[in-house]
């Protein structure tokens, strides 16, 4: 067993009274710390399970069963920062992911590169889980794979988060059918 | 001095002793029977961690202590008002 540590972001909770803290404490989320105000609720997870996928869902699926009502907004920590976060993360110095990043290193010049970029703020957004891939391919640092695992369980659960809410979103679903037979959209890789 | 009840549990009663050194307060569990109670901050900002962190609640019977009482002190920590905080210390140390 491995111990998977997240965030669960949920909205629209009653908390006008303490007595959601119990029905989530007796569906078994008493390995989570709750934070609460104004109807949002946090879980803070520290799930021993045998895979990240299994922690996440079982969370979420607990958050189900405590039928406390709300809605989950998503899990964090975010798969998708910057590369400051990214170097705390994988624990290397900011400077030498940069130094990556721009193909400066003898290792190569094939880092992944960013999946967004917030014009306004100039700042480049990468996808946490593929860094770590890299450094791990180039023997540039000791990840366990598990916490590799969870950034890509977390990134892909957002994902279907979002593929799941938007069903319900009659704008997304027009787009979707004007979009879906047009090859250049298609998705190229799992 | 204490006028609340200590946690059972040493490690998370040392938690709650470090938030209330930070000015949070300390609240009893209201409605809640699993909690042993729930902790405040001084500041309640909606610009710090968009607000979402501003009150926590503490288990009477964590599954484990240890990360209970962790997180207790990593969300007191984190707290932007904090930083300026020992920003502050650090200038005051300085001179």
């Amino acid at each position: 067993m491995i111990e998977f540590e997240f965030q669960i972001f949920c909205r629209d909770v009653d908390t006008s009274d303490e007595s959601f803290l119990d029905r989530l404490y007796e569906v078994g989320c008493d390995d989570a710390t709750v934070f609460f105000k104004d109807g949002y609720v946090c879980l803070d997870f520290s799930r021993e399970s045998d895979s990240a996928e299994s922690a996440v869902i079982s969370a979420i699926k607990d958050f189900e069963r405590a039928g406390i009502g709300g809605s989950i907004e998503r899990v964090e920590p975010e798969d998708l920062a910057s590369l400051a976060e990214i170097a705390k993360r994988v624990g290397v110095t900011r400077a030498s992911l940069q130094k990556y990043a721009r193909g400066e290193s003898k290792v190569g010049k094939d880092f992944p590169l960013p999946i967004q970029n917030i014009s306004a703020s100039r700042r480049e957004l990468f996808s946490t889980s593929a860094v770590m891939n890299w450094m791990l391919q180039k023997q540039r640092a000791s990840i366990p794979t598990e916490r590799v695992e969870l950034f890509r369980t977390i990134a892909k659960t957002n994902q279907a988060l979002t593929v799941t809410k938007a069903q319900s979103d009659k704008d997304v679903i027009r787009l979707v059918g004007q979009l879906t037979t047009l090859k250049t959209v298609q998705r190229k890789r799992a | 001095m204490l006028t609340r009840k200590r946690h059972p549990n040493k490690e998370i009663e040392s938690a709650i002793q470090f938030a209330e050194e930070n000015s949070w307060t300390f609240k009893p569990p209201g409605k809640s029977a699993h909690a042993f109670g729930i902790l405040k901050c001084p500041h309640n900002d909606r610009e710090c961690r968009c607000g979402r962190f501003c009150k926590a609640s503490v288990w009477r019977t964590p599954r484990s202590s240890e990360n209970e009482a962790g997180k207790i002190r990593k969300v007191v920590e984190n707290c932007i008002h904090q930083s300026e905080q020992g920003n502050e210390d650090q200038v005051e140390k300085d001179d």
